[in-house]
């Protein structure tokens, strides 16, 4: 019986091609929208997530214990004192590709004329320009940018790097003196001549206004300390995140170390925000194209129910049971969905291929200062999940025609004309 | 014995805002055995009474008994499986599905029965033998004349070896001599398997043919 039923449904799609093919068009066209805007977002959202990670937050952060509840308001109470051997624990983890140090504290910058208060950080220059790197997605910018003059480095501690919107309010160029003020670890205050080596930018905007970077050597020497308040980690891949980060709770408890940690995610407030509401809006753009598959088929179905009523009679009257008749028309509408479903992933997965590479040169976005190339980024669940709503949306739009069908009276079915 | 027994049976419907008669208080038996002709104009309520006794239709009052079993109690899959089991119906207008083949046309009946694939394709080519298109197995309705696709239907209604085949004006789409041909054949399955043949018609020649013949006239036997 399914074997015939199967037959029954296949040849009964093709019965009529046109109304068929326009069918399976509307559907493998819903289909192909999903997996298009899908892969657009899914690309969206993954070149901003490693922008952000590799701009600044790293994937994970490691501090003393105490330091994220209280450490804005005594950030010397919480230092690191004996990093190195730290670092060392870390990079033992598997999936750990790097860790960085880092000392962060509010300065004020003087050019004599102008002075602006900031937020300085104070950097390993190698560590944080592998940071910075992705080398997740092909042909990524890094993280960090130097849009003028040369980065940090090791060899030469009192030279620093403004970012870009710092720079601008101050009124200084690359070569120019500034002098780096602050209260050291015992309270006192000093301050540092610091050459100003180059300006960079990042995918935050807001990063860019109010920072500045140091060597570590001459942070810890301004605010005379060997401690780091962070130990920035980053990880072979974003999605280990939170496999490391139970890894390293384990490690810090049986250690009895006195750290804690924050992984990215809790750190990166925009993105998060910035991902719900494109993630809301596509799923309303899914209901749409749900909404257009289920009401193209439903009107396929329909007039194909239409046109077949004294069919129904017919096979209804030599012994097939309403359900029966039901199942033969849900079939034809799974039929249609997974053949529909399966154009659909193959086009989507074609035109995404193209799109990409020629590439959708995008605007700034909000908070951003710099635009960027969008592509397609298909995923395996982009496309199960895109072929899943193609074939659930078929099988709703012909419940209804198939129940109208299987409840018809034979008798006046079969004088259907 | 009575393979079908009909008692005050009546139908009626409406047609639009007035109140249709179909039936009115019909009693008949049928015996095993026979080829019984239902004759009377259009509109006397042949195809009525032919629906009601093939439980495709519900009556208004009276009662059934096919093969001593009385269907106003039954669910409509109880009668679904009443009439693959019992009953075969022949249409007017041939009624095969059009995407299958004369086999699977055939075969249909059988697959809502557990029946073995070889044993299947033994009882359908024996089917489309004894009507004669063993040869034509293959083809799809739209390859066959009126004449091979009411043969079709009478070897589908026949294939599940029912105790009463319905036909409802057999042979009206077809010329004269394709219409004969059709109810000889269904006399010859008649009178060598013993299958109840229940007929409606108003072609007085077709009626010749039938060992009795009821006469229906606004929804009435006429005595």
């Amino acid at each position: 019986m399914e074997l015939l039923n199967l037959k029954l449904a296949f040849r009964n799609v093709f019965r009529n091609k046109v109304r068929s093919l326009i069918t399976l068009a509307a559907i493998a066209f819903g289909c192909m929208s999903l997996i298009i805007a899908g892969g657009f977002f899914e690309d969206s959202f993954l070149q901003m997530r490693e922008a952000y990670i590799h701009s600044h937050l790293g994937h994970i952060q490691v501090y003393k214990k105490g330091y994220l509840e209280k450490g804005s308001t005594n950030p010397f109470d919480y230092m690191i004192e004996d990093p190195d051997k730290i670092n060392k624990l870390l990079n033992s983890v598997r999936h750990v590709k790097l860790v960085t140090p880092r000392v962060i504290f509010s300065s004020l910058l003087s050019t004599g004329e102008n002075t602006i208060s900031a937020i300085c950080q104070g950097v390993d220059p190698g560590g944080e320009e592998a940071l910075s790197i992705i080398d997740t997605i092909k042909g990524a910018t890094p993280g960090v940018q130097i849009e003028a003059g040369e980065n940090l480095s090791s060899s030469d501690p009192y030279n620093v790097i403004l970012g870009r919107g710092l720079s601008k309010a101050m009124g200084v160029q690359v070569g120019d003196f500034i002098i780096l003020v602050s209260n050291t670890a015992g309270g006192a205050l000093n301050a540092l001549d610091m050459k100003v080596k180059g300006t960079f930018f990042t995918a935050s905007k807001e990063f860019d206004d109010s920072a500045l970077r140091v060597p570590i050597t001459a942070a810890q020497t301004l605010l005379r300390t060997n401690g780091v308040q962070t130990l920035v980690v980053v990880l072979d891949k974003t999605e280990n995140t939170d496999l490391v980060k139970n890894q390293l709770v384990n490690l810090f408890r049986d250690e009895g170390l006195n750290l804690e940690l924050k992984p990215w995610y809790e750190m990166a407030d925009f993105y998060n925000k910035t991902v719900e509401l494109y993630g809301r809006q596509f799923f309303v753009l899914k209901l749409i194209i749900a909404a257009i598959v289920i009401l193209s088929i439903f009107n396929t179905i329909n007039m194909s129910i239409w046109e077949r009523t004294r069919e129904i009679g017919t096979i209804m009257a030599l012994g097939s049971k309403r359900y029966e008749v039901l199942k033969l028309f849900l079939l034809e509408g799974l039929i249609l969905g997974i053949l529909g479903g399966l154009i659909g992933v193959a086009a989507g997965t074609g035109l995404g291929y193209v799109i990409s590479l020629i590439g959708i040169p995008m605007p700034p976005p909000p908070g951003a200062t710099v635009g960027w190339v969008a592509h397609i980024r298909i995923v395996p669940q982009l496309l199960f999940s895109s072929f899943l709503i193609a074939l659930v949306s078929s099988l709703l739009s012909s419940f209804y025609p198939a129940f109208k069908a299987s409840r018809l009276v034979i008798a006046d079915a079969l004088r259907h004309f | 014995m009575s393979i079908v027994e009909v008692k005050r049976l009546s139908k009626e419907y409406y047609l639009g805002k007035a109140l249709i008669h179909a039936l009115q208080g019909v009693d008949l038996k049928i015996k095993e055995g026979e080829f019984l002709a239902i004759a009377g104009p259009s509109g006397s309520g042949k195809t009525t009474l032919l629906n009601l006794i093939g439980c495709i239709d519900l009556p208004t009052s009276g009662s059934i008994k096919i093969d001593n079993i009385d269907v106003s109690g039954l669910s409509s899959d109880q009668l679904a499986e009443l009439r693959a089991a019992k009953i075969g119906f022949i249409f007017q207008t041939f009624n095969l599905i059009p995407v299958l083949s004369a086999f699977e046309n055939v075969e249909y009946p059988l697959l809502q029965r557990k029946i073995k694939k070889n044993e299947r394709k033994e009882k359908v080519m024996n089917a489309l033998k004894s009507v004669g298109l063993e040869t034509f197995a293959k083809h799809r309705p739209d390859e066959l004349s009126g004449g091979q696709r009411q043969r079709v239907a009478i070897a589908r209604a026949l294939v599940s070896e029912p105790k009463i085949i319905l036909a409802d004006e057999p042979t009206a789409n077809l010329d004269h001599q394709t219409g004969t041909a059709v109810l000889e054949v269904m006399k010859k399955i008649n009178e060598e398997q013993g299958t109840v043949f229940i007929f409606s018609t108003h072609d007085p020649k077709v009626m010749e043919m039938a060992n009795r013949i009821i006469q229906l006239a606004d929804g009435k036997i006429v005595p």
